[in-house]
């Protein structure tokens, strides 16, 4: 039996094969546009960017298509910005009532990405076939809210546990034709990851503290809360920021010390950085590992810490370009993913056949994506 | 000619090679083998717009998918009557059109940032009630006093002397019948030092710090106009809605982008943050001079002022210095002009 099946396994390799002149002729353009339009076209930009993406990315001679129409994506954007300014209306008039407003945001979370998660998948395509995401509000509040809610009664021990079911709640409700996708059990590998970035987090400080003198810590905070508080002041004449007065005995901050403050926050969040990457990024290549498409099983073969490199380069480049350069950033991260990732085909991927799908307005897309929700694993 | 084509059914993931024709100058025609062909009229089917070197898709009404590698040939071949418009393509396609494009855009923010925000937040200021001030500054008053503010410890005849001052320069400006209640709070600047804070609903917050420094009234009326104008162009409110619609916009804009550019949008938000409340500073001062201009005092009493506040508080010591489009007020020397 075992050399009947191997005999009928094939290894297809995905592939991207976008060209970074030629997707920053596109962006750029589009962006224009938008900017000319005063935001209308972004609808349209965002329909032809991502068509871009997804026809670049190629599987066994095919490429994959996004069929959203951009006058859904208006719609949904629009209603999206209507409840933000809404959202941002009470909670400058009503103090405290942006509590109440954000907590009925979260309790929409399920339902927000449920139908992220439909919208998204129904408008892409292999070989005009689509993809689909099954519309199961009902699990989503159970993992959600409720494993959520078990997050705080554990003290947050059950995240990474949460993390795993939200992952199984978006690749087993998904579909491609009439395949189901499936998820291995990861619940120890989803805790051996935490565990690692954790302790790596704690070694991290812990060297960072020993460079840098660790009183200069406490003016950190001090200086932290100085700037909260200068926040909510309409007017400070003439004052240099944080400089404090020399009556009361505060230290007075002068360059050196604001050097070790500077190189601590840096340290720390340069840190944080390649932790919470590194951490991202081994999570996804265990899913990816962990996923299959029917029987047809995807492999991942990416090198987590090469995937870190790139995404903190492109995070520079970004910046330093202040936006200009983020289509090469887009590129290179589709590149290596893509480029690295295989599907190990059990059959044909001649014989997947149409499924059931539904097609959604966008709000849900649009409203996580205005609220920086981050909606995907 | 025929052009090599694949044919997807929508049905399942089989990709059927087809060759097409289009020589007819009527319509497609599609070639299953040699012998079965189908001819489709060009309003039976949609071409999609062109997208890079990408292959040329056209859909058959019946959700067929016809993806022609060759987009370059099949183009060249179709009349020019059915090309759909491929202005969009075009634009993305010529070098020179992209900046043209990116320049134009570039105006467009440049404007909107400059006249078009603080216009939007001028005017929908004026819709905003005034009472909507009244939660945010006394809010403001009370945080201010948990954190950086002490009770004042100037007598009362010091005390009553400055509320005279004050009643007499919102009246001097004229502001006495506005909607907004001006009103006086004398505090001891435990935080912040010498300064004066204007917060929304009316208030101006002196310290005693900064009526210390000053060595006669008309130098304390000054600053206190000079808040007064704050609050009279209601410039919490404005610099809120500015920031929001700033933000607003950028997302609009950049709405698809990675966090990475979020980020780098971030840092224009700032400066303009900074550069806005520069704008709001020279307006204060506008109203500052008015009140001086009236009560014909000769000379620039707020220069004298600063110029002090910026010796105590430097000292012998080196003070540090920001860059001046991160500062939020107009460098000290600036403002002596």
């Amino acid at each position: 039996m075992e050399t009947v099946s191997e005999a009928n396994v094939s290894v297809e390799n995905f592939s991207f094969d976008g060209k970074f002149g030629e997707y920053f002729r596109i962006w750029i353009v589009n962006t224009s546009l938008s900017i000319l339009t005063l935001g209308v076209y972004s609808a349209w930009a965002t329909v032809r960017n991502r068509k871009y993406l997804y026809r670049s990315t190629r599987l066994a001679g095919s490429g994959f298509d996004f069929h959203a129409s951009p006058m859904a994506i208006l719609k949904g954007r629009s209603i999206a910005v209507f409840i933000v300014a809404v959202y941002l209306g009470i909670s400058f008039l009503l103090a405290g009532a942006e509590i109440s407003v954000a907590l009925a945001i979260t309790l929409c979370l399920p339902w927000l990405i449920v139908r992220s998660r439909m919208f998204r998948l129904w408008n892409t395509s292999y070989r005009n076939i689509r993809f689909s995401f099954a519309p199961v509000v009902g699990a989503a509040v159970r993992v959600m809210l409720g494993i959520g809610l078990l997050i705080g009664l554990s003290l947050g021990l059950a995240y990474p546990y949460y993390k795993y079911r939200r992952a199984d709640l978006i690749v087993s409700n998904s579909r491609f034709g009439n395949l189901p996708f499936a998820l291995n059990k990861l619940t120890s590998g989803f805790y051996w990851r935490y565990l690692g970035a954790g302790l790596a987090l704690i070694a991290g400080s812990l060297i960072l503290s020993s460079i840098y003198d660790f009183s200069a810590i406490s003016d950190v905070i001090n200086a932290g809360q100085d700037a909260v508080e200068k926040t909510v002041m309409e007017d400070i004449e003439d004052l240099p920021e944080s400089e404090p007065t020399d009556e009361d005995g505060m230290p007075k901050i002068d360059s050196a010390m604001l050097a070790s403050i500077g190189g601590i926050v840096f340290g720390y969040i340069l840190i944080y950085m390649v932790v919470a990457t590194y951490l991202g990024a081994s999570i996804l290549k265990l899913v990816l590992n962990n996923t299959s498409v029917g029987k047809h099983r995807l492999r991942c073969n990416w090198s987590v810490w090469r995937l870190v490199c790139i995404r903190l380069s492109n995070f520079v480049l970004v910046i330093f370009s202040l936006g200009l350069l983020a289509p090469l950033a887009t590129i290179r991260m589709q590149r290596y993913q893509l480029n690295n990732l295989a599907i190990e085909v059990h059959g044909d991927l001649d014989e997947i056949v149409s499924g059931e799908g539904l097609q959604v307005s966008a709000i849900g897309d649009e409203l996580g994506g205005a609220f920086d929700f981050d909606l995907g694993l | 000619m025929q052009i090599d084509a694949k044919l997807f059914d929508g049905q399942s993931t089989h990709a059927e090679p087809i060759t097409v024709d289009l020589s007819s100058g009527q319509g497609l025609r599609v070639f299953h083998s040699a012998e079965y062909s189908t001819f489709y009229e060009f309003a039976d089917f949609d071409i999609e717009e062109r997208l890079g070197r990408h292959a040329a898709i056209l859909r058959l009404t019946d959700g067929t998918r016809i993806e022609i590698e060759d987009a370059a040939a099949f183009y060249s071949q179709l009349p020019q009557v059915s090309r759909h418009s491929n202005f969009i393509y075009w634009l993305e396609s010529r070098w020179i059109l992209v900046v043209v494009a990116f320049v134009l855009a570039g105006i467009v923010v440049w404007a909107s940032v400059t006249f078009g925000i603080p216009a939007v937040a001028r005017v929908s200021a004026k819709l905003v009630p005034v009472e909507a001030d009244m939660a945010l500054g006394e809010q403001g008053l009370v945080l201010l006093d948990k954190s950086v503010l002490d009770p004042t410890e100037l007598d009362s005849e010091r005390r009553s002397e400055l509320r005279e001052l004050f009643a007499d320069v919102v009246s001097t400006l004229g502001y006495a019948d506005d909607d907004t209640k001006y009103r006086l709070e004398l505090r001891q600047g435990t935080g912040i030092g010498a300064n004066a804070l204007a917060l929304p609903s009316g208030i101006v917050v002196l310290t005693d710090e900064l009526v210390g420094l000053a060595v006669n009234d008309d130098e304390i009326a000054a600053v206190l106009a000079h808040e007064v104008g704050h609050v009279r162009h209601r410039h919490t409110l404005r610099s809120i809605i500015q920031n929001s619609v700033t933000a607003g916009v950028i997302v609009a804009i950049t709405g698809d982008v990675s966090s990475a550019a979020s980020l780098a949008a971030g840092i224009p938000i700032l400066l303009l943050e900074r550069s806005y409340s520069r704008d709001f500073e020279r307006e204060a001062d506008e109203v500052a001079f008015l009140y001086l201009d009236a009560k014909g005092i000769e000379g620039e009493p707020i220069s004298g002022l600063l110029i002090r506040i910026d010796e105590h508080y430097s000292g012998d010591e080196e003070g540090i210095d920001f860059p001046s489009i991160l500062d939020t007020h107009p460098r000290s020397a600036d403002r002596r002009r």
